[in-house]
């Protein structure tokens, strides 16, 4: 029943998709990095308007499905953009606009709602007795930021950032759904042509299965030289 | 000379600190003893700038600043002459030992790395865990962490050192050790606020003692006068609590 061979023949073909994949994954987390650090600074700080929009738009993105929010961003972001280039004068065609932009965008709304968790929390997470004696021997806000508390902060924060990352991989499978072609969507089109979905699926998984492995175990490479410190508990 | 005058200081509706005063001559020790939640460690925190005060001021030499309304530059000022022993140590988690005690020279202070190298050195030679310079503070006793934390308020050499019990958090073989290093840097003639529930030590260290109660000074003066013949009934009911009977002599 399952066709071994071509499921073979096209494992490579899926593979090489992989490097979409990546680039989904990372450019959604370049976007995403920026933002979430800021977000999170607005939330501790409690910035009265700024930190509500923040906390608003956590539970707007991750109160919805990222399928949902991948088909608004690939059907409103054109209309907008066809809007203001008009409105302008100026003459681009949005249809030229590489897709894998929209992927960028979608993908890193909910990376930038998940990271901002992850960043608020593991900075809270650093004992206040630590600021303070920062104070006490005469650092300033920013010392005490830089020298203490972002440093204990990141070793809490890579084991999230990790699910984070594993996180993001598997949502850019969705990014088919806006004609970027990425593994899942090979996949799918292959499965198309050759009717043999179930093979290509098959391939599919394990390509994720391995590159998620590969992911995994760097991330714990990381996390092992950050956090030096706490590895003698 | 260290001046504290009328801090003041509530939590929303909870009056902590009733208007709070103290003259603390230099090199003083001053124990200061009182019943849990009677604002002894909200006093050290207010006047190091931990806790805004609702109100009240401190002098340090010939300078004099609002609790309430010091700006950053006073704060840091006021805090080059301080330093704060803590209760749980508050060692820098993410730095060695001598990381910790180099921290405040090379960061706050910009003194070279080598010469701050060496104070820290020498402050943690001085307080006997010199052997531990590398370890971080996850790998040593309560009793080390304090001593760390003790070489740490010594090495900038402050004009006033607050210890807020820098005991009470010790396994009870390890008190011993850690009082007498205090004992230590009392003798440096660093000018020392202890809050402490360790008797004995206001007795023998103390220059003056202060009971607190319910967010006011009830009593204060040399430890014969407060632990041996206290005034006050609510001191004496404290001491009748905390005093073994047969160090008790009223
Ligand atoms: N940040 C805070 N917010 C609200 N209430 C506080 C805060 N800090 C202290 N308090 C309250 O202020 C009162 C005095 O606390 P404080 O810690 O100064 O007492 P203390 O004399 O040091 O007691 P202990 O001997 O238990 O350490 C307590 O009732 C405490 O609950
Ligand atoms: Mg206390």
């Amino acid at each position: 029943m399952l066709d071994t061979k071509t499921m073979v023949d096209n494992l490579i073909d899926i593979a090489a998709y992989l490097p979409v994949t990546i680039k989904l994954t990372i450019g959604a987390l370049l976007i995403a990095i920026p933002f979430s650090i800021l977000f999170a600074a607005a939330e501790i700080k409690r910035i009265p308007v700024i930190t509500r929009l923040v906390r608003l738009y956590l539970s707007i993105i991750k109160g919805t499905p990222v399928l949902l929010q991948m088909f608004m961003i690939y059907a409103l972001i054109p209309f907008w953009l066809n809007t203001f280039f008009t409105s302008t004068g100026k003459n681009i065609n949005i249809y030229d606009i590489d897709p894998i932009w929209y992927g960028y965008i979608a993908i890193s709304l909910s990376a930038t709602a998940f990271l901002t968790e992850a960043v608020r929390s593991s900075i809270l997470s650093v004992d206040k007795g630590q600021k303070e004696a920062g104070y006490m021997v005469g650092l300033s806000k920013w010392q005490v930021y830089k020298e203490i508390i972002l440093p204990q902060a990141l070793t809490v924060a890579l084991p999230i950032f990790g699910n984070v990352i594993v996180d993001v991989i598997k949502s850019t499978s969705l990014a088919f759904t806006m004609s970027v072609t990425e593994v899942m969507g090979r996949a799918k089109i292959i499965g198309g042509m050759t009717t043999r979905y179930l093979e290509m699926y098959i391939d599919a998984f394990f390509v994720y299965v391995i590159f998620i492995f590969f992911v995994e175990i760097m991330i714990k490479y990381i996390e092992k030289s950050v956090t030096r410190y706490k590895s003698a508990r | 000379m260290l001046e504290i005058k009328n801090v003041k200081k509530s939590f929303r509706d909870l009056e902590v600190l009733k208007d709070v005063s103290l003259d603390i001559g230099d090199g003083e020790v001053v124990v200061i003893l009182g019943p849990s939640g009677s604002g002894k460690t909200t006093l050290l925190r207010c006047i190091s700038f931990l806790e805004k005060a609702d109100g009240g001021s401190l002098t340090l030499g010939d300078k004099e600043v609002s609790l309430k309304k010091a700006t950053k530059k006073q704060i840091n000022e006021f805090r080059k002459n301080m330093a704060f022993v803590f209760q749980n140590y508050n060692l820098f988690a993410n730095k060695t030992v001598l990381e910790n005690v180099m921290e405040g020279l090379t960061v706050a202070r910009k003194i070279p790395k080598q010469e701050a190298m060496e104070r820290a050195l020498e402050a943690l030679e001085w307080v006997g865990v010199i052997n531990k310079k590398d370890a971080y503070p996850s790998e040593l006793s309560g009793g080390q962490q304090q001593r760390v934390g003790i070489a740490r308020a010594v090495v900038l050499n402050p004009e006033v050192i607050l210890f807020d019990e820098p005991t009470s958090a010790l396994d009870p073989e390890l008190v011993g050790e850690v009082l007498d290093l205090i004992k230590k840097v009392a003798k440096r003639g660093i000018t020392m606020i202890v809050v402490t529930h360790e008797i004995s030590f206001a007795e023998e260290v103390a220059s003056r003692v202060v009971f607190m109660d319910g967010g006011v000074v009830v009593e204060e003066g040399t430890p014969d006068k407060i632990l041996v013949s206290p005034k006050e009934e609510r001191t004496k009911e404290f001491l009748s609590r905390v005093l073994p009977k047969d160090m008790y002599y009223i």
